[in-house]
């Protein structure tokens, strides 16, 4: 009888932990921030408190967003572009201020956080968007350069020209991912956050290999059409792996059989024209970088932005108007093109 | 109890034919998980809390209404018939069929996803 009862024990004891790991839920959570549903799956180690680390992030991305939102009258945004010349911050926000600049000055003003102006001119999230003058936009222009952005750590001051509007919407959800990390890397969890569409990777996915499958939505197609899968696995130092896309299809607004959409080029004071309909980048490093540089590349267009992929350490995916997907090398190999989709997929050149 | 020593290495025959059920059982268990579709539900969250929940394969009509926002299920699928939101980005999401898919409206703070099967993961 004990024979047969260890020998049970042999088996069934693996066998149902091995069960109990196959179908582990995850601990889910949402809410919303940035403009965008935010949501959390963790999960979590015996170590870590899901709850809590869960609750956390959504925190974190609440607070990053009472800070950065344009529309909260209470966040140093909206009070510096109320302000005349300028406001106090702390050294963090100074900081997190100074990583953007360079990411600006990088691009050679591609990306560029003052174009607050244009944005507002053209409005093309209100009920209300409009096609403004050559003469408006010009006007709107100039005020759009974000080397006037002083960033005084010693002093504590964030000031900006007379007149310019900080737009940090290119950035928000970025920058959201980081603000998650900073919460998981004090656990021992997996976790997704997505935070609008741009995404944490935290850890191994504990289904299959290790890699996550993440569904690009096709641009051409409704909100929940995908133009295919990258399976994409976290940074070996980081731990962590951040997706961000920006594209044309989810803020337009159509006059006259000509679609207008809200990533503004900063070189024109209109919408961008380089013959996309999407960019996705993909970062191990930072949250910001993937969320910045989708814009950035979305403005650039596919042929510019070599030697920033090389700088920043970054893959990218560009989704053109005559439907081809060109994709780092990085990309290619893990990229799967979903099912009846007719778009060429090649190398970036 | 000592057993009669019909079987080998002192492990009785009825041992393995009992251990060997019990084992199957457990693996059929575990097959069981791992490869059933599971029964897909669709989900609504106001403000990140459940506010209804049904299974998409047995739920037809109106499966939730607060003044706001107004979802339907019919021919297993569900979607956003109606929001008193301005841009009803909610309501040209369409329907939902598949486990993942997912309307949105922002400005009611309202969630509707189908959840089961694999989680999906999109970037957008």
């Amino acid at each position: 009888m004990k024979r047969f009862l260890r020998l049970v024990c042999v088996f069934l004891v693996p066998a149902f932990l091995f069960s109990a790991c196959g179908g582990a839920e995850p601990y889910s959570v949402s809410g919303f921030a940035m403009g965008s549903a935010v949501g959390v799956k963790l999960w979590a180690d015996a170590d870590t408190d899901a709850q809590s680390a869960a609750y956390g992030i959504l925190d974190a991305v609440n607070a990053l967003d009472a800070r950065i939102s344009a529309t909260k009258s209470t966040s140093l945004i909206y009070r510096l572009n109320a302000a005349s010349v300028g406001v106090q911050a702390n050294e963090d926000f100074i900081e997190f201020m100074l990583g953007i600049v360079r990411i600006c000055a990088a691009t050679g003003g591609a990306l560029d956080v003052t174009t607050g102006t244009l944005t507002k001119l053209w409005d093309v999230e209100s009920e209300t968007p409009r096609v403004p003058s050559d003469e408006e936009i010009a006007d709107a222009l100039s005020f759009v350069d974000f080397t006037q952005l002083t960033l005084d750590a010693e002093r504590g001051l964030v000031m900006k020209g007379e007149g310019q509007l900080v737009d940090l919407g290119a950035v928000g959800k970025g920058a959201a991912c980081d603000a998650a990390y900073d919460v998981l890397a004090r656990t021992s969890s997996s976790a997704v956050v997505d935070v609008g569409g741009s995404i944490l990777l935290y850890g191994r996915n504990t289904k299959g290999s290790g890699a996550w499958p993440v569904g690009v939505r096709d641009p051409e197609g409704s909100a929940n059409d995908l133009i295919g899968t990258l399976s994409l696995t976290v940074g070996d130092k980081s731990g962590a792996c951040y997706v961000s896309t920006s594209g044309s299809y989810e803020k337009y607004f159509e006059l006259d059989g000509k679609r207008y959409h809200h990533i503004m080029d900063p070189s024109t004071g209109r919408p961008a024209d380089s013959g996309l309909r999407a960019v996705t980048v993909v970062s191990r490093i930072s949250g910001l970088y993937a969320d910045a540089f989708s814009t950035a590349f979305f403005i650039m267009g596919p042929d510019a932005v070599g030697s920033l992929l090389e700088a920043y350490e970054l893959e990218a995916m560009f989704v053109t108007e005559d439907g081809r997907i060109l994709l780092t090398d990085g990309l290619y190999d893990v990229f799967e093109l979903a099912e009846g989709k007719e778009y060429t997929v090649e190398r970036l050149a | 109890m000592k057993g009669s020593r019909s079987g080998t290495a002192g492990v009785k025959r009825a041992d393995v034919v009992i251990a060997a059920a019990v084992l199957l059982t457990a693996l059929g268990l575990i097959a069981a998980r791992l490869f059933a579709p599971g029964a897909v539900y669709a989900v609504v969250t106001v403000d990140g809390a459940e506010a209804a929940r049904v299974r998409l394969d047995s739920a037809s009509g109106v499966i939730y209404e607060d003044g706001h926002v107004t979802v339907v299920s019919e021919n297993g699928a569900v979607r956003v018939a109606d929001s008193d939101c301005p841009d009803k980005t909610c309501v040209r999401t369409g329907r939902l069929s598949r486990a993942g898919d997912r309307a949105v409206c922002v400005p009611n703070r309202t969630v509707v996803e189908l959840t089961g099967g694999e989680d999906r993961i999109v970037t957008y």
